[in-house]
């Protein structure tokens, strides 16, 4: 393989995991530096003004209040297409997941929505702060009880999944120490708690719609006595315990495992593993220096981690409208193709568990297969779509006449599918074989073979490696 | 400066059907000086498609009835964006997605639409308001071709103002003794056409501190009352100087009220509460205090009076219209 064509497969891979998908055009322009350049660039992105928002509100009156879930998540699908920040949005996706958060309880879809903008802000930074935001999240102290959580009648709902699900994991904490945390964290709670939490219950959206919550410590709530957490004494407040946990070897491990298992591999390499958490520790919960680590390890870069893991679905969506470079403005149609992201099974903003997805080869089920190729296979094939048409373009410029060979190797390469195996590569031949060599040269012949070029971009989305990144 | 605007009552309730608003964002006064209401709705999934509508109620918001449905069928709406009531007894509705004006009697039955998808003359992108002049011209906000057109009521082509570079995103409309005025959304200023087609006056942001106003109305006695959408607030002018600004006062209406009695576990709770909470952070940002204090304006997108001294704001995102009347009243122009 040349050194180019190299490189470009390693952009690619770094674009797809660290980012929201590659294109062509987004490859060769980080080509132009080095590796370490675009990690950096990734990593501390230009913040441009979000120029979109206002167009948003106002030709999507429902994404001005945020009340419905279906307009939550076409508002934030929207955003993911068309983010300059690609690492800051996967980072929202990563904490979401991790932290999972559902509209289902809630019944609030702004509040999740709210959650995500604290991860767009905070997930790149330091882990103590992110938790801290999420200790004083709204959404978070209803979906796990803290609100509730009181001197006296302490609710450990929010203290167990802390330690279990959020920074220690499980085997690294007592019974005891589940309980200590849970009155660390008496008295946070929201604001009219009673009023919200009946409106909640009841669904209502009664007389104006919802209300936004807010975070409020209630003193008089909050457990003031003594506590003993992870072998520490003293008396602890909620941010105590959040200083203790970020400190913990045990936190640092698991959430380098979760971020490897995201960005990397599904396979676990502990040693590199090790590694991570080792910069975590040094950098005192850095979450952008341990992804600097990441990124640039050679676990990341290995060749058997390239194209290995499965897409999950709000991925695929967002790739390959990325690709047709669809939804580039406000239109009704990113409603029903959020809508196919929750039938492909994932329903961004209503996790089903506290858990999260189950991702990897779970993504994939007979059902979510069909969805999946629906999907995708009905975004690529618009040739209104700028990419497919710009597409269009780089593969006619190859020659007036195309063979199957040259037309196929040309698609992939628009499509930035660089590592596409030999053998699907020989099967697309086949296809495309059938219908001879396409003419670019002569006007008559130009929309027969532009045609086949979509039904050639589909056969491609519908391929077992389009399905993995 | 005395103030101009009082607030008075607030008429409203969220509702996906019958009695109340669904994401209102615009209305007229017809017939009777009965308010007809025209609702947004959204997102365009089947089941909601019925929320868009019209409600129709009298000025003391009294409920009358309701028409329309969302669809791409003759007489249905995808993104009903405008309503007018025309000189010839006809309720006009703009539609930004299917690039159409459609016409109903006062009643609701479905007569006539015009337009289509196209950035030549007479051809729509986005049509986003329409204001019916009392020589029966119809002034059209073509948003996405940054240009006002006008048309017949029959849908002849007879101009147009503006054009890329001279309106940005134009949204509501406004006439006053022959001269148009446009909120030009994406400039934050307001323009102003006088009878030839020659832009007569600019109100600009700096002058009136407006940040994508969504539409005004130009009253008699001289006043520009301006629904500051992206400000969430109202905006009172007068030769372009903000003299009052109103952020929302809305209580309970009386559709609220039914509901509360109905619900009293709900209304007990909700009388302990603060409903005036203090905001920090991010909830003091560009929009939210609007989304955590329910009395405020939030995304307001139209203003409209009536023969009485009521003047409308329709609070979109609040599915409602806070009335407010105006102070030293004497017989304005309505919409």
């Amino acid at each position: 393989m040349s050194l180019n064509l190299e490189n470009k497969r390693l952009f690619a891979h770094l674009l797809r995991r660290a980012g929201l998908g590659a294109t062509r055009s987004e490859v060769e322009q980080l080509c132009r530096g080095s590796y370490e350049d675009a990690v950096e660039e990734l990593l501390y992105p230009k913040h441009l003004p979000n120029t979109d928002d206002d167009l948003i509100r106002r030709y999507h009156v429902d994404q001005n209040s945020l009340m419905l879930i279906e307009s939550s998540q076409a508002h934030w699908l929207y955003k993911l297409i068309n983010t300059s920040n690609p690492l800051e949005e996967k980072m929202a996706l990563f904490w979401h997941g991790l932290f999972a958060t559902a509209y289902g309880k809630l019944n609030h879809a702004k509040a999740v929505v709210n959650q995500i903008d604290t991860f767009r802000q905070f997930g790149l930074g330091n882990l103590r702060h992110i938790l801290l935001e999420l200790s004083r999240d709204p959404a978070m102290l209803f979906w796990l009880d803290n609100k509730d959580n009181k001197i006296g009648s302490p609710n450990e709902n929010y203290g167990r999944e802390l330690l279990e699900l959020f920074s220690l994991g499980i085997g690294n904490y007592t019974e005891e120490d589940v309980k200590h945390c849970a009155l660390a964290f008496t008295g946070w709670s929201i604001k009219n708690a009673e009023y919200m939490s009946r409106r909640a219950e009841r669904d209502s959206v009664w007389p104006y719609g919802r209300l936004d919550w807010q975070f409020e410590y209630v003193p008089q709530n909050h457990d003031d006595g003594i506590k003993t957490f992870l072998g520490k004494t003293g008396r602890f407040n909620g941010d105590d315990i959040l200083d203790i946990l970020c400190t913990s070897p045990s936190t640092a491990r698991f959430i380098s495992k979760k971020l490897y298992e995201y960005f990397v591999s599904d396979s676990i390499d502990y040693s590199a593993v090790d590694r991570l958490s080792q910069v975590f520790l040094e950098s005192h919960g850095d979450i952008r220096q341990v992804l600097r680590a990441l990124f640039n390890s050679e676990s990341f870069k290995c060749i058997d981690n390239i194209g290995s893991k499965v897409r999950s679905p709000i991925e695929l969506a967002v790739q390959t409208c990325r690709i047709a470079q669809s939804h580039r403005f406000p239109d009704w149609t990113i409603v029903s193709t959020a809508m196919n992201v929750n039938f492909m099974g994932q329903e961004i903003l209503n996790p089903p568990t506290v858990e999260g997805w189950h991702t990897g080869s779970e993504w994939i089920e007979t059902g979510s297969l069909v969805e999946r190729l629906n999907a995708a296979t009905s975004e690529i094939s618009d040739p209104t779509h700028p990419g497919i048409r710009s597409i269009i373009d780089f593969v006619s410029s190859h020659g007036p006449t195309l063979n199957p060979e040259t037309l196929v190797g040309s698609c992939l390469e628009a499509m930035a599918l660089y590592d596409m195996p030999r053998s699907t590569t020989e099967t697309l031949i086949k296809y495309a074989s059938k219908w001879g060599n396409l003419s670019f040269g002569r006007v008559d012949s130009i929309p027969c073979s532009e045609q086949r070029v979509t039904e050639l971009l589909q056969m491609i989305v519908a391929t077992r490696e389009y399905q993995l990144a | 400066m005395k103030p101009v605007l009082e607030y008075s009552h607030t008429i409203g309730f969220l509702s996906n059907e019958g009695r109340g608003f669904n994401n209102p964002i615009d209305m007229c006064v017809g017939p009777n000086e009965s308010i007809y209401i025209l609702n947004r709705a959204g997102p365009e999934v089947g089941i909601r498609l019925p929320y868009k509508r019209v409600s129709v109620c009298s000025s003391a918001g009294e409920y009358i009835r309701q028409f329309g449905t969302g669809g791409t069928q003759a007489g249905e709406f995808w993104w009903p964006s405008s309503i007018d009531y025309t000189t010839s007894g006809e309720i006009v509705i703009t539609d930004e997605a299917l690039n159409r004006l459609s016409f109903f009697t006062p009643e609701g039955q479905f007569i006539r639409s015009f337009g289509d998808s196209g950035t030549s003359d007479g051809l729509l992108n986005r049509p986003s308001y329409v204001k019916c002049g009392s020589d029966g011209i119809l002034y059209v906000s073509d948003s996405l071709n940054h240009r006002v057109q006008l048309f017949t009521l029959e849908g002849e082509y007879l101009g147009s103002r503006g054009g890329v570079g001279k309106l940005n995103f134009p949204w509501g409309l406004d006439l006053k003794d022959s001269d148009l005025f446009v909120c030009d959304w994406r400039d934050d200023s307001i323009k102003i056409w006088d009878t030839h087609g020659e832009v007569k006056a600019i109100l600009d942001s700096a002058r009136t501190g407006l940040y994508r106003p969504a539409h005004l109305l130009a009253t008699q006695s001289g006043y520009y009352i301006v629904a500051d959408w992206g400000n969430n607030r109202v905006v009172v002018l007068y030769d372009a100087d903000p003299i009052q600004v109103l952020y929302g006062e809305a209580e309970a209406s009386d559709w609220a009220k039914d509901y509360l009695r109905a619900n009293p576990q709900e209304a007990e709770a909700r009388r302990s509460a603060n409903l005036l909470p203090s905001l920090y952070g991010k909830q003091t940002s560009k929009g939210e205090p609007s989304a955590n204090i329910e009395s405020y304006f939030w995304g307001p997108t139209a203003i409209a009076s009536n023969n009485s001294g009521d003047i409308f704001v329709v609070d979109s995102c609040r599915h409602r219209l806070q009335v407010y009347h105006e102070v030293n009243f004497s017989n304005i122009g309505s919409k």
